[in-house]
Protein backbone atom coordinates (compact mmCIF):
# COMPACT_ATOMS: atom_id res chain seq x y z
CA UNK A 1 0.00 0.00 0.00
CA UNK A 2 2.73 2.38 -1.34
CA UNK A 3 2.05 5.96 -1.84
CA UNK A 4 0.10 7.38 0.86
CA UNK A 5 2.63 9.60 1.87
CA UNK A 6 3.36 11.45 -1.53
CA UNK A 7 -0.19 11.47 -2.10
CA UNK A 8 -0.94 13.73 0.70
CA UNK A 9 2.25 15.90 0.09
CA UNK A 10 1.31 16.65 -2.78
CA UNK A 11 -1.97 18.10 -1.97
CA UNK A 12 0.02 20.04 0.57
CA UNK A 13 -1.56 17.82 3.22
CA UNK A 14 0.45 16.11 6.34
CA UNK A 15 1.66 12.77 5.79
CA UNK A 16 -0.81 10.86 7.73
CA UNK A 17 -3.31 12.50 6.03
CA UNK A 18 -2.75 9.77 3.67
CA UNK A 19 -2.15 7.13 5.90
CA UNK A 20 -5.97 7.59 7.01
CA UNK A 21 -7.33 7.33 3.53
CA UNK A 22 -5.01 4.92 2.63
CA UNK A 23 -6.74 2.94 5.03
CA UNK A 24 -10.03 3.29 4.16
CA UNK A 25 -9.16 1.88 1.00
CA UNK A 26 -8.39 -1.32 2.55
CA UNK A 27 -11.85 -2.59 2.55
CA UNK A 28 -13.06 -2.10 -0.74
CA UNK A 29 -10.09 -3.31 -2.06
CA UNK A 30 -10.56 -6.63 0.34
CA UNK A 31 -14.10 -6.56 -0.84
CA UNK A 32 -13.56 -6.64 -4.37
CA UNK A 33 -10.83 -9.46 -3.91
CA UNK A 34 -13.17 -11.34 -2.50
CA UNK A 35 -15.60 -10.63 -5.31
CA UNK A 36 -12.90 -11.36 -8.07
CA UNK A 37 -12.55 -15.13 -6.75
CA UNK A 38 -9.14 -14.01 -5.30
CA UNK A 39 -8.18 -16.75 -2.86
CA UNK A 40 -5.14 -15.07 -1.22
CA UNK A 41 -4.57 -11.28 -0.80
CA UNK A 42 -1.26 -9.90 0.95
CA UNK A 43 -1.01 -6.06 1.85
CA UNK A 44 1.77 -4.57 2.43
CA UNK A 45 1.41 -2.43 5.61
CA UNK A 46 4.40 -2.01 7.05
CA UNK A 47 7.92 -2.77 5.80
CA UNK A 48 10.97 -3.66 8.49
CA UNK A 49 12.73 -0.29 7.22
CA UNK A 50 9.69 1.47 7.93
CA UNK A 51 10.79 1.09 11.65
CA UNK A 52 12.54 4.65 11.03
CA UNK A 53 9.44 6.72 10.15
CA UNK A 54 8.62 9.31 12.87
CA UNK A 55 7.57 8.33 15.95
CA UNK A 56 3.70 10.27 14.87
CA UNK A 57 3.37 8.44 11.48
CA UNK A 58 4.37 5.24 13.00
CA UNK A 59 1.58 5.61 15.94
CA UNK A 60 -1.11 6.57 13.34
CA UNK A 61 -0.61 3.49 11.61
CA UNK A 62 -0.64 1.14 14.47
CA UNK A 63 -3.75 3.33 15.51
CA UNK A 64 -5.34 2.75 11.86
CA UNK A 65 -4.30 -0.97 11.79
CA UNK A 66 -6.36 -1.34 15.57
CA UNK A 67 -9.46 0.57 14.26
CA UNK A 68 -9.54 -1.47 10.79
CA UNK A 69 -9.33 -4.60 12.95
CA UNK A 70 -11.57 -3.32 15.53
CA UNK A 71 -14.17 -2.35 13.01
CA UNK A 72 -13.74 -4.74 10.38
CA UNK A 73 -13.29 -8.06 11.95
CA UNK A 74 -16.88 -9.06 12.35
CA UNK A 75 -17.71 -8.26 8.76
CA UNK A 76 -14.67 -10.30 7.59
CA UNK A 77 -15.76 -13.47 9.70
CA UNK A 78 -19.04 -13.01 8.21
CA UNK A 79 -17.48 -13.49 4.86
CA UNK A 80 -15.45 -16.25 5.86
CA UNK A 81 -12.23 -14.51 5.58
CA UNK A 82 -9.38 -15.84 7.16
CA UNK A 83 -6.70 -13.43 8.32
CA UNK A 84 -2.72 -14.04 8.43
CA UNK A 85 -0.10 -11.60 9.76
CA UNK A 86 3.29 -12.01 8.10
CA UNK A 87 6.65 -10.30 9.68
CA UNK A 88 7.75 -9.64 13.51
CA UNK A 89 4.55 -9.33 14.87
CA UNK A 90 6.93 -9.68 18.35
CA UNK A 91 8.06 -5.95 17.42
CA UNK A 92 4.74 -4.41 17.73
CA UNK A 93 3.39 -2.45 21.50
CA UNK A 94 1.51 -5.08 23.21
CA UNK A 95 -1.71 -3.27 22.86
CA UNK A 96 -1.71 -3.48 19.12
CA UNK A 97 -0.39 -6.99 19.14
CA UNK A 98 -3.52 -8.07 21.67
CA UNK A 99 -5.79 -7.00 19.11
CA UNK A 100 -4.19 -8.55 16.09
CA UNK A 101 -3.80 -11.51 18.15
CA UNK A 102 -7.61 -11.52 19.29
CA UNK A 103 -8.56 -11.16 15.57
CA UNK A 104 -5.89 -13.64 13.94
CA UNK A 105 -7.57 -16.64 16.66
CA UNK A 106 -11.48 -14.90 15.98
CA UNK A 107 -10.74 -15.84 11.89
CA UNK A 108 -8.60 -18.37 12.29
CA UNK A 109 -11.36 -21.17 11.49
CA UNK A 110 -12.39 -19.30 8.35
CA UNK A 111 -12.06 -20.90 4.54
CA UNK A 112 -13.10 -18.09 2.33
CA UNK A 113 -10.12 -15.51 1.43
CA UNK A 114 -7.07 -15.56 2.96
CA UNK A 115 -6.04 -11.84 3.50
CA UNK A 116 -2.84 -11.39 4.52
CA UNK A 117 -1.42 -8.71 6.15
CA UNK A 118 2.76 -7.80 5.92
CA UNK A 119 3.59 -6.25 9.33
CA UNK A 120 7.32 -5.57 10.25
CA UNK A 121 7.65 -7.61 7.30
CA UNK A 122 11.05 -7.76 5.20
CA UNK A 123 12.25 -10.94 2.81
CA UNK A 124 15.28 -10.96 3.49
CA UNK A 125 14.51 -11.02 7.39
CA UNK A 126 12.15 -13.63 6.88
CA UNK A 127 14.54 -15.57 4.62
CA UNK A 128 17.65 -15.30 7.63
CA UNK A 129 15.15 -16.27 10.47
CA UNK A 130 13.98 -18.98 8.27
CA UNK A 131 17.63 -20.11 7.79
CA UNK A 132 18.76 -19.57 11.32
CA UNK A 133 15.11 -21.67 12.31
CA UNK A 134 16.36 -24.01 10.08
CA UNK A 135 19.59 -24.26 11.75
CA UNK A 136 18.22 -24.44 15.40
CA UNK A 137 16.23 -27.52 14.15
CA UNK A 138 19.27 -29.27 13.39
CA UNK A 139 21.11 -29.06 16.31
CA UNK A 140 18.23 -29.67 18.03
CA UNK A 141 17.94 -32.91 16.37
CA UNK A 142 14.27 -32.77 15.03
CA UNK A 143 15.87 -31.60 11.20
CA UNK A 144 19.29 -32.85 9.27
CA UNK A 145 20.56 -30.43 6.29
CA UNK A 146 19.94 -32.86 3.48
CA UNK A 147 16.43 -32.72 3.77
CA UNK A 148 16.30 -29.23 3.09
CA UNK A 149 14.16 -28.43 -0.10
CA UNK A 150 12.23 -25.75 -1.55
CA UNK A 151 9.23 -27.36 0.04
CA UNK A 152 10.93 -27.46 3.49
CA UNK A 153 12.56 -23.86 2.52
CA UNK A 154 8.78 -22.31 2.42
CA UNK A 155 7.37 -24.27 5.33
CA UNK A 156 10.33 -21.96 7.25
CA UNK A 157 8.55 -18.67 6.11
CA UNK A 158 5.99 -16.43 7.79
CA UNK A 159 3.57 -17.30 4.68
CA UNK A 160 3.93 -21.14 5.50
CA UNK A 161 0.50 -21.53 7.11
CA UNK A 162 -0.87 -20.44 3.47
CA UNK A 163 -0.52 -24.07 2.24
CA UNK A 164 -0.25 -24.14 -1.54
CA UNK A 165 -1.46 -20.09 -1.83
CA UNK A 166 1.35 -19.21 -0.93
CA UNK A 167 3.28 -18.58 -4.55
CA UNK A 168 2.59 -14.86 -5.74
CA UNK A 169 0.57 -15.09 -8.86
CA UNK A 170 0.54 -10.74 -9.28
CA UNK A 171 2.37 -8.21 -7.48
CA UNK A 172 0.28 -4.75 -7.66
CA UNK A 173 2.76 -2.23 -6.63
CA UNK A 174 1.80 1.30 -6.96
CA UNK A 175 3.08 4.92 -6.64
CA UNK A 176 4.76 4.64 -9.64
CA UNK A 177 8.12 3.18 -7.83
CA UNK A 178 9.28 -0.05 -9.97
CA UNK A 179 11.20 -1.92 -7.05
CA UNK A 180 10.61 -4.91 -5.29
CA UNK A 181 11.62 -3.30 -1.72
CA UNK A 182 12.21 -6.87 0.05
CA UNK A 183 8.67 -8.23 -0.55
CA UNK A 184 8.12 -11.72 -0.48
CA UNK A 185 11.24 -12.64 -2.84
CA UNK A 186 10.66 -16.08 -2.18
CA UNK A 187 7.23 -16.03 -2.78
CA UNK A 188 6.99 -13.89 -5.74
CA UNK A 189 9.89 -16.08 -7.55
CA UNK A 190 7.21 -16.41 -10.78
CA UNK A 191 5.19 -13.61 -10.20
CA UNK A 192 4.06 -11.49 -12.50
CA UNK A 193 4.46 -8.15 -11.80
CA UNK A 194 1.84 -4.61 -12.32
CA UNK A 195 3.19 -1.37 -11.46
CA UNK A 196 0.84 1.21 -11.33
CA UNK A 197 1.60 5.00 -11.15
CA UNK A 198 -1.34 5.73 -8.64
CA UNK A 199 -0.59 6.29 -5.30
CA UNK A 200 -2.66 3.76 -3.10
CA UNK A 201 -5.33 6.69 -1.38
CA UNK A 202 -6.34 6.34 -5.24
CA UNK A 203 -6.08 2.80 -6.31
CA UNK A 204 -9.71 1.60 -6.73
CA UNK A 205 -11.58 -1.68 -6.83
CA UNK A 206 -11.65 -0.87 -10.98
CA UNK A 207 -8.29 -0.79 -10.77
CA UNK A 208 -7.71 -4.11 -8.71
CA UNK A 209 -10.13 -5.59 -11.50
CA UNK A 210 -8.17 -3.86 -14.93
CA UNK A 211 -4.84 -5.60 -13.15
CA UNK A 212 -6.40 -8.62 -12.34
CA UNK A 213 -8.13 -8.93 -16.14
CA UNK A 214 -4.46 -8.08 -17.50
CA UNK A 215 -2.68 -10.65 -15.85
CA UNK A 216 -5.27 -12.68 -17.13
CA UNK A 217 -4.28 -12.27 -20.63
CA UNK A 218 -0.04 -12.66 -19.77
CA UNK A 219 1.38 -15.88 -20.42
CA UNK A 220 2.78 -17.48 -17.62
CA UNK A 221 5.59 -20.58 -18.77
CA UNK A 222 7.50 -20.97 -15.53
CA UNK A 223 10.76 -21.03 -17.51
CA UNK A 224 9.25 -23.26 -20.05
CA UNK A 225 8.41 -22.46 -23.67
CA UNK A 226 4.88 -21.12 -24.78
CA UNK A 227 1.97 -24.44 -24.13
CA UNK A 228 0.45 -24.87 -27.87
CA UNK A 229 -3.28 -24.57 -27.07
CA UNK B 1 -30.63 5.29 -8.15
CA UNK B 2 -34.72 5.31 -7.88
CA UNK B 3 -34.25 3.57 -4.45
CA UNK B 4 -31.47 5.94 -3.06
CA UNK B 5 -34.55 8.97 -4.34
CA UNK B 6 -37.09 6.77 -2.46
CA UNK B 7 -35.06 6.95 0.32
CA UNK B 8 -33.87 10.41 0.34
CA UNK B 9 -37.19 11.44 0.49
CA UNK B 10 -38.29 9.09 3.29
CA UNK B 11 -35.82 10.61 5.64
CA UNK B 12 -36.39 14.00 4.73
CA UNK B 13 -40.12 13.57 5.23
CA UNK B 14 -39.41 12.04 8.92
CA UNK B 15 -36.72 13.81 9.93
CA UNK B 16 -38.61 17.17 8.43
CA UNK B 17 -41.89 16.40 10.54
CA UNK B 18 -39.46 15.90 13.99
CA UNK B 19 -37.83 19.08 12.97
CA UNK B 20 -40.83 21.43 12.51
CA UNK B 21 -42.25 19.59 15.37
CA UNK B 22 -39.52 20.60 18.10
CA UNK B 23 -39.83 24.02 16.45
CA UNK B 24 -43.59 24.34 17.09
CA UNK B 25 -43.79 22.77 20.37
CA UNK B 26 -40.70 22.62 21.51
CA UNK B 27 -40.19 26.01 23.27
CA UNK B 28 -37.27 27.55 23.85
CA UNK B 29 -35.53 24.17 25.34
CA UNK B 30 -36.47 22.73 22.49
CA UNK B 31 -34.87 25.00 20.10
CA UNK B 32 -32.15 24.64 21.71
CA UNK B 33 -32.03 21.34 21.76
CA UNK B 34 -31.87 20.83 18.15
CA UNK B 35 -29.26 23.59 17.68
CA UNK B 36 -27.04 21.27 19.87
CA UNK B 37 -28.24 18.22 17.39
CA UNK B 38 -27.26 19.88 14.86
CA UNK B 39 -24.04 21.77 16.03
CA UNK B 40 -22.90 18.44 17.27
CA UNK B 41 -23.42 16.46 14.67
CA UNK B 42 -21.60 18.60 12.07
CA UNK B 43 -18.75 19.07 14.18
CA UNK B 44 -18.09 15.04 14.87
CA UNK B 45 -17.81 14.94 10.59
CA UNK B 46 -15.54 18.24 10.47
CA UNK B 47 -13.18 17.05 12.85
CA UNK B 48 -13.55 14.12 11.24
CA UNK B 49 -12.38 15.40 7.96
CA UNK B 50 -9.60 17.57 9.38
CA UNK B 51 -7.90 16.15 11.97
CA UNK B 52 -5.27 13.45 11.09
CA UNK B 53 -2.30 13.93 13.74
CA UNK B 54 -2.18 10.73 16.18
CA UNK B 55 -4.32 12.66 18.68
CA UNK B 56 -7.02 13.52 16.66
CA UNK B 57 -9.65 11.65 18.57
CA UNK B 58 -8.60 13.87 21.57
CA UNK B 59 -8.77 16.65 19.24
CA UNK B 60 -12.21 15.51 18.56
CA UNK B 61 -13.78 15.26 21.45
CA UNK B 62 -12.20 18.52 22.47
CA UNK B 63 -13.88 20.44 19.94
CA UNK B 64 -17.14 18.58 20.73
CA UNK B 65 -17.28 19.57 24.43
CA UNK B 66 -16.25 22.63 22.87
CA UNK B 67 -19.22 22.71 20.84
CA UNK B 68 -21.65 21.54 23.55
CA UNK B 69 -20.03 24.28 25.95
CA UNK B 70 -21.15 27.07 23.31
CA UNK B 71 -24.55 25.83 23.04
CA UNK B 72 -25.48 25.48 26.97
CA UNK B 73 -23.11 28.39 27.76
CA UNK B 74 -25.24 30.12 24.68
CA UNK B 75 -28.64 29.13 25.97
CA UNK B 76 -27.83 30.72 29.68
CA UNK B 77 -26.30 33.95 28.74
CA UNK B 78 -26.73 35.04 25.35
CA UNK B 79 -23.47 36.78 25.42
CA UNK B 80 -22.19 34.72 21.91
CA UNK B 81 -19.51 36.89 20.83
CA UNK B 82 -17.81 36.47 24.56
CA UNK B 83 -18.23 32.59 24.40
CA UNK B 84 -16.43 33.01 21.22
CA UNK B 85 -13.87 34.87 22.65
CA UNK B 86 -13.60 32.15 25.68
CA UNK B 87 -13.90 28.95 23.26
CA UNK B 88 -11.06 30.20 21.37
CA UNK B 89 -8.65 30.88 24.21
CA UNK B 90 -9.98 27.33 25.71
CA UNK B 91 -9.01 25.58 22.34
CA UNK B 92 -5.11 27.51 21.99
CA UNK B 93 -4.40 26.59 25.34
CA UNK B 94 -5.77 23.06 24.84
CA UNK B 95 -3.39 22.86 21.76
CA UNK B 96 -0.66 24.16 23.40
CA UNK B 97 -0.53 22.10 26.24
CA UNK B 98 -1.19 18.88 24.11
CA UNK B 99 1.71 20.61 21.88
CA UNK B 100 4.23 18.69 24.44
CA UNK B 101 4.44 15.22 22.13
CA UNK B 102 5.33 16.61 18.85
CA UNK B 103 8.81 17.07 17.73
CA UNK B 104 9.56 20.97 16.09
CA UNK B 105 8.55 20.10 12.16
CA UNK B 106 5.20 17.88 13.82
CA UNK B 107 4.11 21.68 15.29
CA UNK B 108 3.68 23.11 12.30
CA UNK B 109 0.69 20.53 11.79
CA UNK B 110 -0.10 20.44 15.26
CA UNK B 111 -0.33 24.39 14.58
CA UNK B 112 -2.52 23.97 11.77
CA UNK B 113 -5.18 22.11 13.19
CA UNK B 114 -5.51 24.62 15.78
CA UNK B 115 -6.55 27.35 13.31
CA UNK B 116 -8.57 24.50 11.57
CA UNK B 117 -10.44 24.28 15.09
CA UNK B 118 -11.05 28.21 15.35
CA UNK B 119 -12.77 27.77 11.87
CA UNK B 120 -14.79 24.92 12.41
CA UNK B 121 -15.96 27.14 15.86
CA UNK B 122 -16.95 29.89 13.77
CA UNK B 123 -18.74 27.78 10.36
CA UNK B 124 -20.27 25.01 12.62
CA UNK B 125 -21.05 26.08 15.91
CA UNK B 126 -21.34 30.22 16.32
CA UNK B 127 -23.25 30.64 12.77
CA UNK B 128 -25.79 27.62 13.77
CA UNK B 129 -26.22 29.91 17.33
CA UNK B 130 -28.40 32.31 15.21
CA UNK B 131 -31.66 29.57 14.78
CA UNK B 132 -32.73 30.21 18.64
CA UNK B 133 -32.34 33.74 18.21
CA UNK B 134 -34.47 33.90 15.14
CA UNK B 135 -37.04 31.29 16.89
CA UNK B 136 -37.14 34.38 20.23
CA UNK B 137 -37.58 37.01 17.93
CA UNK B 138 -41.48 38.27 17.89
CA UNK B 139 -43.45 35.57 15.79
CA UNK B 140 -40.19 33.86 16.21
CA UNK B 141 -41.77 30.56 15.33
CA UNK B 142 -43.55 31.16 12.03
CA UNK B 143 -40.38 33.15 11.12
CA UNK B 144 -38.57 29.72 12.22
CA UNK B 145 -40.88 27.34 10.21
CA UNK B 146 -40.59 30.17 7.12
CA UNK B 147 -37.17 29.60 7.29
CA UNK B 148 -36.65 26.00 6.76
CA UNK B 149 -39.37 26.05 4.34
CA UNK B 150 -37.65 28.68 2.46
CA UNK B 151 -34.45 26.46 2.23
CA UNK B 152 -36.58 23.16 1.93
CA UNK B 153 -38.13 24.13 -1.15
CA UNK B 154 -34.87 26.18 -2.12
CA UNK B 155 -33.28 22.85 -2.73
CA UNK B 156 -36.37 20.74 -3.89
CA UNK B 157 -37.19 23.28 -6.55
CA UNK B 158 -33.30 24.10 -7.64
CA UNK B 159 -33.00 19.96 -8.44
CA UNK B 160 -36.07 19.96 -10.12
CA UNK B 161 -35.63 23.20 -12.13
CA UNK B 162 -32.28 22.13 -12.57
CA UNK B 163 -32.78 18.39 -13.80
CA UNK B 164 -35.61 19.68 -16.36
CA UNK B 165 -34.25 23.27 -17.50
CA UNK B 166 -30.33 23.46 -16.02
CA UNK B 167 -27.56 24.33 -18.80
CA UNK B 168 -25.52 26.22 -17.76
CA UNK B 169 -23.08 25.48 -15.17
CA UNK B 170 -22.86 27.25 -11.48
CA UNK B 171 -19.57 26.65 -10.31
CA UNK B 172 -18.16 23.63 -11.98
CA UNK B 173 -14.74 23.43 -10.19
CA UNK B 174 -16.69 23.63 -7.18
CA UNK B 175 -19.78 21.52 -7.82
CA UNK B 176 -20.16 19.87 -11.49
CA UNK B 177 -23.93 19.38 -11.44
CA UNK B 178 -25.31 22.06 -9.85
CA UNK B 179 -26.64 24.63 -12.63
CA UNK B 180 -27.70 28.57 -13.08
CA UNK B 181 -31.01 27.71 -13.61
CA UNK B 182 -31.77 25.37 -11.05
CA UNK B 183 -30.15 28.42 -8.55
CA UNK B 184 -32.88 30.60 -10.19
CA UNK B 185 -35.57 28.13 -9.62
CA UNK B 186 -34.69 27.47 -6.17
CA UNK B 187 -34.92 31.27 -5.07
CA UNK B 188 -38.25 31.21 -6.82
CA UNK B 189 -39.77 27.98 -5.10
CA UNK B 190 -38.40 29.56 -1.97
CA UNK B 191 -40.31 32.55 -2.73
CA UNK B 192 -43.71 31.32 -3.97
CA UNK B 193 -43.64 28.94 -0.82
CA UNK B 194 -43.17 32.24 1.66
CA UNK B 195 -46.18 34.15 0.08
CA UNK B 196 -48.05 30.92 0.30
CA UNK B 197 -47.22 30.87 4.09
CA UNK B 198 -48.20 34.41 4.44
CA UNK B 199 -51.19 33.74 2.82
CA UNK B 200 -52.83 30.56 4.59
CA UNK B 201 -50.98 31.10 7.96
CA UNK B 202 -48.89 33.59 8.97
CA UNK B 203 -51.02 36.80 7.69
CA UNK B 204 -49.47 38.90 10.34
CA UNK B 205 -46.34 38.84 8.02
CA UNK B 206 -45.38 42.62 6.74
CA UNK B 207 -45.18 42.05 3.04
CA UNK B 208 -41.98 43.71 2.87
CA UNK B 209 -40.49 40.75 4.75
CA UNK B 210 -42.30 38.44 2.99
CA UNK B 211 -41.01 39.57 -0.22
CA UNK B 212 -37.40 40.07 0.37
CA UNK B 213 -36.79 37.41 3.04
CA UNK B 214 -36.70 34.88 0.52
CA UNK B 215 -34.37 37.00 -2.30
CA UNK B 216 -31.77 36.93 0.75
CA UNK B 217 -32.21 33.24 2.37
CA UNK B 218 -32.29 31.52 -0.98
CA UNK B 219 -29.08 32.71 -2.56
CA UNK B 220 -27.35 32.88 0.94
CA UNK B 221 -28.72 28.93 1.52
CA UNK B 222 -27.19 28.02 -2.17
CA UNK B 223 -23.73 29.95 -1.26
CA UNK B 224 -23.64 27.65 2.04
CA UNK B 225 -23.99 24.37 -0.22
CA UNK B 226 -21.33 25.78 -2.27
CA UNK B 227 -19.20 26.54 0.89
CA UNK B 228 -19.59 23.26 1.75
CA UNK B 229 -18.55 21.40 -1.40
CA UNK B 230 -15.40 23.44 -1.25
CA UNK B 231 -14.62 21.78 1.66
CA UNK B 232 -15.23 18.66 0.58
CA UNK B 233 -13.55 19.45 -2.54
CA UNK B 234 -10.45 20.36 -1.08
CA UNK B 235 -10.46 17.45 1.33
CA UNK B 236 -11.88 15.16 -1.42
CA UNK B 237 -14.31 13.39 0.28
CA UNK B 238 -17.97 12.56 -1.16
CA UNK B 239 -20.38 12.68 1.66
CA UNK B 240 -19.23 14.98 4.86
CA UNK B 241 -20.76 11.95 6.56
CA UNK B 242 -23.10 8.77 6.53
CA UNK B 243 -25.97 9.49 9.56
CA UNK B 244 -28.77 10.48 7.35
CA UNK B 245 -29.87 7.83 5.10
CA UNK B 246 -29.86 9.02 1.47
CA UNK B 247 -28.83 12.72 2.40
CA UNK B 248 -25.30 11.87 3.73
CA UNK B 249 -24.12 13.94 6.77
CA UNK B 250 -25.12 16.38 8.89
CA UNK B 251 -22.73 19.46 7.18
CA UNK B 252 -24.39 18.11 3.28
CA UNK B 253 -27.89 18.77 4.69
CA UNK B 254 -27.80 21.65 7.05
CA UNK B 255 -24.81 23.46 4.80
CA UNK B 256 -27.22 26.12 3.32
CA UNK B 257 -29.03 26.51 6.71
CA UNK B 258 -26.21 27.14 8.59
CA UNK B 259 -25.14 30.11 6.14
CA UNK B 260 -28.38 31.70 5.81
CA UNK B 261 -29.54 31.59 9.20
CA UNK B 262 -27.72 35.04 10.22
CA UNK B 263 -29.14 37.03 7.03
CA UNK B 264 -32.46 35.39 7.93
CA UNK B 265 -31.69 36.57 11.33
CA UNK B 266 -30.90 40.58 10.30
CA UNK B 267 -33.51 40.47 7.49
CA UNK B 268 -36.31 39.38 10.17
CA UNK B 269 -35.09 41.83 12.42
CA UNK B 270 -35.11 44.66 9.19
CA UNK B 271 -37.97 43.89 7.87
CA UNK B 272 -40.55 41.89 10.17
Amino acid sequence: MDGNGRWAERRHHPRVFGHIRGSAKIKPIVQEADRLGIKALTLYAFSTENWSRPETERSVLWRLLKKYLLRERDGLNEKNVRLHVIGELERLESEVRAIVEETLEMLKNNTGLQLSFAISYGSRRELVRAARRFAEDCLAGRQVPEAMDEDVMAGYLWTSDLGSLRDVDLVIRTSGEKRISNYLLWQAAYAEFSFLDLCWPDFGPEHLRAAVEEYGNRDRRFGRIKSEN
Amino acid sequence: MRTELNQRVLTGAIGGLALLLIVIFGGWLGIYFLTAVIVLGMVSEFAKIVYAMPDAVEKKYALLCLAWFAVVADFLTRASFELLLVSFFALFIYFLVSAYKYSIPELTTHFKELMYSVFGLLYLVFLPLYLPRIHSYMGGVHWTILFFLIIWAGDTGAYFVGLKWGRRKLYPRISPKKTLEGALGGVAAGWLVAILYKMVLFGGASWAGIVIIPLLVGPFSQIGDLAESFFKRAYEVKDSGRILPGHGGFMDRFDGVVFALPVMYATVRIFS
